[in-house]
């Protein structure tokens, strides 16, 4: 048997849920809202787009500069630079005169001892570069080449300061 | 969730597709749509905000054109443009709240020398209306939350500042007063 109280909590729930849910506003309302609404709003997908076309943009540059101007790798300059010199120290061919006079074959020999002292130091700070090895399997040879020159022509020149280690 | 007595809004999926293509145009500027999300969703938030306001049908109509201002404002934070409506309602609702907080005392003189308010709308139950807008702030708010916006307890408490449980003592309360005046 229901209470009076849960009647009266079944009828208070009846008339709640018949109570009117909509109503249409007064049209001058909106004239209201639309009178307050800002006049310029960024869409948010403009402002994607516009991100992204600035994003894009900016890499266009930098491929473009960079294109121009490649980055510079410090151990690579250091490699190009000693290689240069070594180059400019390679003769194309050995000079007629280091063949004659034996004081030509010993300068000759003195500068190439150089360079395989400097090819070894940049060996060190770069081990492993095959450059670098190139250039010094190179300089030996041509020092073999010079003590042979020497002996063959009966030079004076007959180096002591290291071994030929080719 | 009060799932019995919700708020008619769209729940169908066309009508939820629409407030979709309406929402996305309306956050990029198009105006017109932004009005056809007014005119689908200000008819069922004016009779919520009507109550909460105790019959005062200006104030409620401040509310509305407010909750509809922000709502162009800040359009870009809703994440789920499905949840329009509920994100709508909430935001009016805490206008309206945090409106009734700063204007306390002023409404109550207001409210007390007013004559029987009229509903905007045909009141098929005028009794029941009338008995609503005259209960006290806190019960009419619990009760117009939670029998006429669809809100929970907890939902109530968050928007409210109140624990769950001072909810449902309101509304224990509100629903006393409601049937010793309809009695």
């Amino acid at each position: 048997m229901k209470t009076d109280d849960s009647r009266l909590d079944q009828s208070l729930d009846r008339r709640l849920a018949a109570l009117t849910r909509a109503h249409a506003p007064d049209p001058a309302l909106w004239h209201g809202i639309e009178g307050r609404l800002p006049p310029h709003r960024r869409s948010r997908r403009l402002a994607i787009a516009a991100a992204v076309g600035g994003l894009a943009l900016i890499v266009a540059t930098l491929a473009a500069q960079l294109q121009r101007e490649p980055l510079l790798d410090p151990g690579r300059m250091t490699v190009d630079a000693e290689a240069q010199a070594l180059r400019a120290l390679e003769p194309e061919t050995i000079p007629a005169a280091w063949t004659e006079a034996a004081a030509g074959l010993e300068s000759a020999w003195h500068d190439n001892q150089a360079a395989i002292a400097e090819l070894e130091q940049a060996l060190e700070r770069s081990p492993g570069n095959r450059l670098l090895l190139d250039f010094l399997a190179q300089a030996r040879r041509r020092q073999a080449r010079l003590i042979g020159q020497a002996a063959t022509e009966h030079s004076v020149f007959i180096p002591t300061e290291r071994s030929i280690d080719t | 969730m009060n799932a019995a007595l919700t708020n008619p809004v769209p729940d169908t999926d066309a009508e939820v597709g629409n407030d979709l293509i309406l929402v996305e145009a309306a956050r990029d500027g198009d105006r017109r749509a932004f009005e056809a999300l007014y005119r689908r969703h200000a008819g069922w938030l004016l009779p919520v905000l009507w109550r909460l306001a105790a019959g005062d049908r200006s104030r409620a109509e401040d509310w509305l054109q407010e909750a509809f201002v922000q709502a162009w404002q800040k359009l870009d934070q809703l994440r789920d443009d499905a949840a329009f409506p509920a994100w709508l309602k909430r935001m009016a609702i805490n206008l309206a709240l945090a409106d009734q907080r700063r204007g306390q005392l002023t409404l109550a003189e207001q409210t007390s020398e007013r004559a029987a308010p009229e509903p905007p709308w045909p009141a098929a139950d005028l009794d029941l209306e009338r008995a609503i807008v005259g209960l006290p702030e806190r019960a009419r708010q619990v009760l117009v939350l939670f029998h006429l916006a669809g809100l929970g307890h907890a939902e109530i408490g968050q928007a409210m500042g109140i624990d769950p449980g001072t909810s449902k003592a309101q509304l224990h309360r509100a629903r006393t007063l409601l049937k010793e005046r309809l009695a």
